[in-house]
Order: structure tokens, then C-alpha cells, then sequence
């Protein structure tokens, strides 16, 4: 396989808080190959948007650290850069679409100003006005904004939902990336314009070779989306692989509860699966792996000792002392 | 149980249903400008909603946002006065209940809503939050209320230390928990649940179904289940209405409404939602287009300007809800 895209080794992002320290992120390691779209899975404060925002390094300051670990983009550690030549990545190579829409796009600029905004901060070609100008319609077309000549002199509030979430998406694609972090970006939407977004999202990864982070809760929006997923659970990720093997053959106790326990239509049962227990206080972990006091598997030594890595199916790996290897290859290596 | 309501339910007439809404509308009036005093126009939240809900069943709602399905939580709540139509509550008109009536009306249908967060006072102790309803509407002594906060916090799962607590102390699930303990301390036959999950972690959704689903069988409850999640919906629902822009599009029993689906815009909804596994069928049935404003909705049929099957009389004539199959109900000209 080729060199992935980025590689993210050992990544600790720690909140230091009045009531402790929250290891937000804990150690975490994986890559995203060019026009790959990876699944990030987990639940409210698993430590998802830590790790997004850890790699465009905007954690919010001061209570935010990263405290270790490499960030590895196009041949340079994100983590070591001066922030002159950060700003160059961010919003150019490497650029975000966020949950809120509304909350997203400044209400007091035009879109047409907005949009503008990374064409004026990463000049490539020509700077000057008429063209900013055209290149700004073009993307809005591009995202499918009607009547987008015209619509460019319109502030954020007088756009819908759905169409204030393609702004987002023009001003992502703007300067070409070479990787989107959508966080929840489909949260705020209904149904039928989430889909609309999904499936924009889909032809403009293809169309630009895209490499994309995608960040949900939604099991079923990473299954319609991804080819890999990535599962955190407390802040280390507890599995990931290829979306067909995750779903069929979740090797996890955490990822085998959560696919268990989405009500699926047209299969109607009696009763959901349901996982124990409660989401993890994070200043108050449970030693050993942090998911045994919810875990239906949990031994003695799941309370003692953190859990090894094993290798799953093609290029997957589980955290879990007992993962559930049908079909699979034998451990590869201890804790890291 | 306490007799809270042995006095309340109005003489039985007979078999009518336990609530019945007929022709249902609720405008709000629109002001602008500085003629503040003088409507502008009407926001047509819900336009001749008919349904009836009887004993022991549960009755989903679903559509997107601004279709009105909040609104008819409210209307069954007394929260809002119907501009038009009628209520009925064992055949007599709620807005004819006066004084006591109206009181074992509010202890017989209570309510759970979405946000935990901030449905519940954050000064109050958890005892005090779910003694509360029994403090407003009955006279029992304060040792009778302790006995039965303790019997209801025990109904939903939660252990007795917990009553000294602040809603803060609690997750996500629990907050919830709370909340239905709250619904249910008055015995009451019918809880309107707004969205009861949508705030929660998908490993914590499932847990309060079940806990929904147990309470129910055990105090042969009434559900009005409102949510956008239609695989929830189907999972706990007998009936499901799809609303769109203010009006019932379908109504049909939740199992044959998701195997066949009539209206067009019930289909597009079923496709639109991801499917939580990879190797199922993309959505085949896409619409295009938004939710036109409810201040000034489309003629004829509401769906018509999004309708991949509209027809020149779509715009002309407005489809009544008729029954197609025994059971099934449908809004729409294609099956007139």
C-alpha cells in the first residue's frame, strides 16, 4: 500500500481541569490514505472532537494539551511546525466542516465575503477581485447553491439549514484540501437534506480525490459513507477496520454492543440489545481497560491490566484482552 | 400505587376513545415590522390533524422539522389551545373541562421531553424534582410523597441514594430517568414522550426504549411517541403517523408503514434514512428540495413542489386522509 495521507502515532491530548486531568485523548494511532473516507465512531466526550482538533492543533488553550505522540502530513510532523506555517496547512491542505451550521458562518458577512475568505488567505493564482469573485460562485455552483450569482451578496440567515451546511462545504473545498474533517456534520440536519449532504459529500470526495475524516455517532451514516472505521471508547480507540467486517463481525464487546443496539427498520424485535451501565467519568477511570464495568465479557485481569492490541481481519486491530476473532489473525503485539 | 386520580377520570362514556383529535389546527399569528400589534400572517403549524389514540397502544409521530408534531404535543398537553377543531378526552372536549377537570386531565396525560438538560431545575434534588407533581396535585403527607418518590425512582431503575441528589451529578440517561420518574408519579394512563431519546449516547438510547417499553406493559400506559428517528419510531410504535408541514401524510399501523409505504413522501423518508449496514441498498427514491415555509405553504398538497409523482391536480386539490386498506390510511391523489 502506499504512504496513508497522514499518521497519527501515539496522540495524547490532556484537558487539565480544576477537578484533575482528562486524558481526552489517550494514545491513539491511525492513518487515512488519499481519498479514503475513515469513519471516526463514539460516543458524547469519547474524545472524537479532541482528535480532530488535535490535528489542526485548535485545542482550546490553556486547559488543553497535546502531550505527546506525531502527527505525520505530506512529510511533516503537524505537532513540531511553527504556527506561521500551520496556518498555511490549515484551511488549504487540511480543512473542516463543523457540526452547527448556524453557529459556523460569521451572521454579520455575506456569504459571497465568507466564501472569499480562503482564496484571500491562500492566494494561488490571482488575487484580484473579479476573479476571487467568479471562483466563488463557481464553488457555491459546485456545492449546489441555486441561483448562486445572486445568492452570494445573502447573510447566513437567509439560507436554510441544509443550505448554510453546503456553504460550509464550498468554504471547505475552496482551496482544494487534500483532507476534510466533517465533525458531525449532519447533526443539525433532517433526514431527507442529510442525505442531500451525503451524497455531496461523496461526489466531491470523489471528484477531488479527497481523503476524509468523518465524525459521527450515526452507526448508519458511516456504514452509507466509509470504507474504514475507527471506534473510540474513553478516549483510546477499541477497534478499527474495514466498515464490512466492523459490521459483520464487530470484534469488540463495545463495538458489538453498539451494533446490536440500533433499532434497525423493517426488523422489528422484542427487545433492544442493550449495553450496561453508564458512559465513563473521565476523572474517574476504571483501571484495566476502561470498558469492563459495561462489558458482558469482563474477566478478572480486564480490571487489572490494560488490554493488548490484536490484529482483525485486513488492516484492523481491537483493544481487548478477549476479542472476538472469527475469522481473524492471531495478536500482533502487547499495550502500547 | 397511591389513588391519586380514583376521583379523576370523567364517567366513562361508554367506548369512546381515550383521546381523539378532530380536525385539529393550530395557527400562530406572525407580526412584523412596526405594526407589531397587526398579524402579518399565520404560521400554519398544524392544519386538520385527526387521530385517535386509544388505550394501551402507542401512537409514533415522525417528519422533519417545523411539521408540526411538537405543536400536537403541546395541543394534547393543554400547553396550546387548538385554533381550530377539537380534543376530545373520553368523548368530552378538553376545552369545555373546567377546574378539577382540567387538573385530573394534567395528572392523567404527563409529559417527557428531550433535553434533560434542561428539563429538570438544577436547584432541585432529584426527591423534590419527582415529588413535585405529587406536592401540586394531591394531598398526601409528606410521608406518603416520600414513599411514593421512592417507589417510582425505583420503577425507573435508579437507587434510593440517588434522591438527594442534584440533576448535575447524573449522565445523560439517568437525567432521562429522572424525568420519567417525574411523568410517572402520578400514575398517569398517557405520557407524551417529545424526542425522549434524541439527547442521549446511542449505547444509552436503548436501555431507556427498554426501560419505556417495560413501563408501559407494566401500567398498560399510553404512549404519543414524537421523534425523527424512524427506526425508533418503528420499534416502539402499534401506529405511525407521517406528518408533513402541518397535516398527516400517512397513518398506518408502524409495521405495514414501513413494509408499504404508500405516500411518496413516507417512501422518501424511509430511503433517506442510513441504514446501519454497508452493504445495503442506497436510498433509491431521493427527493430534492427543502420544506417550503409553513407560513405560506403550497397549494393543493403540501408535498407537491418536492413530489417525483405530482400531478396537475397536486396543486389544485388538496388530498384528504382516506383509507386505502383496512388500517392504512394515505393523504395523496395517486391512491384516490
Amino acid at each position: 500500500m502506499t504512504e496513508p495521507l497522514i499518521q497519527i502515532r501515539d496522540l495524547r491530548t490532556y484537558l487539565y481541569t480544576r477537578r484533575g486531568v482528562v486524558k481526552a485523548v489517550d494514545g491513539i494511532s491511525f492513518d487515512i490514505h488519499e481519498g479514503e473516507i475513515v469513519g471516526l465512531v463514539g460516543e458524547s466526550g469519547s474524545g472524537k472532537t479532541m482528535t480532530s482538533l488535535s490535528i489542526l492543533q485548535l485545542v482550546p488553550q490553556p486547559a488543553g494539551r497535546i502531550v505527546g505522540g506525531s502527527i505525520m502530513f505530506e512529510g511533516e510532523d503537524l505537532l513540531t511546525l511553527p504556527e506561521s506555517r500551520l496556518q498555511e496547512i490549515r484551511g488549504e491542505r487540511i480543512s473542516m466542516i463543523l457540526q452547527d451550521p448556524l453557529t459556523a458562518l460569521n451572521p454579520v458577512y455575506s456569504i459571497g465575503n465568507q466564501v472569499a475568505e480562503p482564496f484571500q488567505f491562500h492566494p494561488k493564482e490571482d488575487g484580484r477581485g473579479a476573479t476571487i469573485r467568479n471562483r466563488v460562485v463557481e464553488v457555491l455552483q459546485r456545492v449546489g447553491i441555486p441561483a448562486a450569482e445572486t445568492r452570494v451578496k445573502d447573510f447566513p440567515h437567509q439560507f436554510s439549514g441544509g443550505m448554510r451546511q453546503r456553504v460550509c462545504a464550498a468554504i471547505a473545498i475552496a482551496p482544494r484540501p487534500r483532507l476534510l474533517i466533517a465533525d458531525e456534520p449532519t447533526t443539525a440536519l433532517d433526514v431527507t437534506i442529510q442525505a442531500q449532504f451525503l451524497r455531496l459529500l461523496k461526489q466531491l470526495q470523489q471528484e477531488f480525490n479527497l481523503a476524509v475524516l468523518y465524525i459521527t455517532h450515526d452507526l448508519g451514516v458511516v456504514a452509507r459513507l466509509c470504507n474504514r472505521v475507527v471506534v473510540m471508547y474513553a478516549g483510546k480507540i477499541v477497534e478499527t477496520g474495514d466498515v464490512t467486517r466492523i459490521y459483520k463481525q464487530p470484534a469488540h464487546p463495545y463495538t458489538q454492543g453498539l451494533m446490536q443496539s440500533v433499532p434497525r427498520l423493517g426488523m422489528k424485535r422484542e427487545r433492544l440489545f442493550q449495553i450496561q451501565g453508564q458512559p465513563p467519568d473521565f476523572l474517574d477511570l476504571p483501571q484495566g481497560c476502561p470498558f469492563w464495568p459495561r462489558c458482558p465479557q469482563a474477566q478478572d485481569v480486564c480490571k487489572v491490566e490494560e488490554p493488548p492490541v490484536a490484529a482483525v481481519g485486513t488492516a484492523g486491530t481491537v483493544r481487548c484482552w478477549f476479542p472476538d476473532l472469527t475469522g481473524a489473525t492471531q495478536p500482533v503485539s502487547s499495550a502500547v | 400505587m397511591i389513588a391519586a386520580h380514583t376521583n379523576g377520570v370523567p364517567a366513562a362514556t361508554g367506548s369512546a376513545p381515550l383521546l381523539q383529535l378532530e380536525e385539529v389546527r393550530k395557527y400562530f399569528p406572525v407580526r412584523r415590522g412596526l405594526a407589531w400589534w397587526r398579524p402579518a400572517g399565520q404560521v400554519k403549524a398544524v392544519d386538520g390533524v385527526s387521530l385517535t389514540i386509544d388505550e394501551g397502544t402507542t401512537i409514533g409521530l415522525v417528519g422533519e422539522s417545523g411539521c408540526g408534531k411538537t405543536t400536537v404535543a403541546k395541543l394534547l398537553l393543554l400547553l396550546e389551545t387548538p385554533t381550530d377543531g377539537a380534543i376530545r378526552f373520553y368523548g368530552k372536549d378538553v376545552r369545555q373541562l373546567r377546574g378539577r377537570e382540567v387538573q385530573t386531565y394534567r395528572q392523567t396525560v404527563q409529559a417527557v421531553f428531550q433535553d434533560p438538560f434542561s428539563s429538570l431545575n438544577p436547584r432541585m434534588r432529584v426527591r423534590d424534582i419527582v415529588a413535585e407533581p405529587l406536592v401540586v396535585h394531591t394531598k398526601l403527607s409528606s410521608q406518603e410523597v416520600r414513599t411514593r418518590v421512592g417507589e417510582v425512582l425505583d420503577v425507573v431503575g435508579l437507587s434510593s441514594h440517588s434522591r438527594d441528589l442534584f440533576p448535575h451529578e447524573f449522565s445523560g440517561g439517568q437525567r432521562q430517568r429522572i424525568a420519567i420518574a417525574r411523568a410517572m408519579s402520578l400514575n398517569p394512563k398517557v405520557l407524551v414522550l417529545d424526542e425522549p431519546v434524541s439527547a442521549l449516547d446511542v449505547s444509552i438510547r436503548a436501555q431507556i426504549l427498554n426501560l419505556l417499553m417495560d413501563i408501559q406493559r407494566q401500567y398498560h400506559l399510553t404512549y404519543l411517541l414524537i421523534a425523527h428517528d424512524l427506526a425508533i419510531v418503528e420499534h416502539v410504535s402499534t401506529l405511525c403517523g407521517v406528518m408533513y408541514l402541518g397535516t398527516l401524510v400517512e397513518l398506518s399501523e408502524s409495521r405495514e408503514l414501513y413494509g408499504n409505504a404508500l405516500h411518496p413522501y413516507t417512501k422518501a423518508l424511509i430511503s433517506a434514512v442510513p441504514i446501519p449496514d454497508p452493504e445495503a441498498n442506497v436510498e433509491s427514491l431521493p427527493i430534492s428540495g427543502e420544506i417550503p415555509s409553513p407560513l405560506n405553504p403550497p397549494s393543493g398538497c403540501r408535498f407537491h413542489t418536492r413530489c417525483p409523482f405530482a400531478m396537475p391536480r397536486c396543486s389544485a386539490e388538496i388530498p384528504l386522509l382516506r383509507a386505502v386498506q383496512p388500517g392504512h390510511q394515505v393523504a395523496c391523489h395517486l391512491f384516490d
